[in-house]
């Protein structure tokens, strides 16, 4: 009984080994150049961050700066997926007039990149104390505890 | 309740978390003597989010109290600014409405760290205002991650709530995420 079950997982292993190696063969019969696969990547992991932004996004509340700022972030992600996809394509069936779209989500993902930055600075600027608690410190070191404060503690 | 009553209580509370039930009556009284032990007699720097009244009333009231507000930050969420943006002045951060639970959280984190006294406190204020503007479990919600950050920023952690029939259940509900509740 035990020698038939290793025998049932060695022919799973070996069977499973075959078809990976069947199946990257026909990869990298189909994607020949490495420009293909790097831009299939690409475009894996922008989805993934898409997903990812969007989720955040919806866990946040309505009108709050890190919602705004996660927005300009998501927008920001979906140019820069598009013009990977794009581009890919444009390898893929040589149209020439897609350099313009190229273009364009280059153009987009930057624009989205500098929002994100100034909110990212608002944020910053907004909701940094380091200022004020630099000077609670000085306020504290100023004015020593007295006795009774002392005691309190 | 007498100052000298919750100072007992308070005593040997460091790094915790209070939900600090108040009676209507004596609710303004009791937030100011619970900040006066803090400030005056600790002499601890620490952060205010008033959900309750806009900053210029309690600054008033604390100038009034001789509180020394100068060691205190302050986060108002209820005064309203131009277009709900948050916008800071002198030392306190308007959110613009107490529906922004984000920006409340993104506020008291970067408030709270920013003291680098290893001593301080963070002075929630209060727990039924919050109920007015976000629903019951929202809230629940809200004060489990609050009371959960207070202890990883190792402050002295005091929730505000009006003592009110309705509020029982969700007292209940979040005493026991904190360490102690305090019936004032």
């Amino acid at each position: 009984m035990l020698r038939e079950n290793t025998a049932i997982s060695l022919i799973k292993y070996v069977f499973g080994i075959l078809v990976i190696i069947f199946a990257l063969i026909i990869i990298s019969n189909i994607v020949s150049a490495v420009e293909l696969i790097i831009g299939a990547i690409t475009i894996s992991v922008g989805i993934l961050s898409i997903i990812w932004t969007i989720l955040a996004r919806y866990s946040l509340s309505p009108k709050s700066t890190l919602r705004i700022f996660t927005t300009n972030f998501l927008a920001c992600s979906i140019a820069v997926t598009a013009f990977s996809t794009v581009r890919i394509v444009g390898r893929l069936v040589q149209i020439p007039w897609l350099i313009i779209i190229e273009f364009f989500f280059i153009f987009a993902t930057f624009f989205f990149f500098l929002l994100a930055s100034y909110y990212t600075y608002s944020i910053g600027r907004e909701f940094g104390f380091q200022r004020e608690s630099k000077n609670i410190e000085q306020i504290l070191k100023r004015k020593k505890p007295s006795k009774k404060q002392i005691k309190a503690k | 309740m007498k100052k000298e009553d919750f100072k007992k209580k308070l005593k040997g509370m460091e790094n915790s978390v209070v939900i600090a039930v108040v009676p209507a009556k004596s609710y303004e009284q009791t937030n100011i003597n619970l900040i006066k032990y803090l400030t005056n007699d600790l002499r601890i720097p620490g952060v205010y989010v008033t959900l309750n009244k806009p900053y210029s009333k309690m600054k008033g009231l604390f100038e009034k109290a001789k509180i020394d507000s100068s060691i205190i930050l302050f986060i108002d969420a209820i005064t309203k600014t131009a277009g709900g943006i948050p916008e800071k002045r002198k030392d306190c951060l308007y959110i613009g409405t107490p529906e922004n639970l984000s920006d409340v959280s993104l506020a008291m984190d970067q408030a709270v760290t920013s003291l680098t006294k290893r001593e301080k406190f963070l002075f929630f204020d209060s727990l039924n205002t919050l109920l007015i503007y976000n629903n019951v479990k929202t809230v629940a919600r809200f004060i489990h991650f609050l009371a959960g950050k207070m202890h990883v920023w190792k402050v002295r952690g005091i929730i505000v709530s009006l003592q009110k029939k309705g509020n029982e259940d969700l007292l209940n509900e979040l005493s026991q995420f904190c360490d102690m509740r305090l019936d004032l």
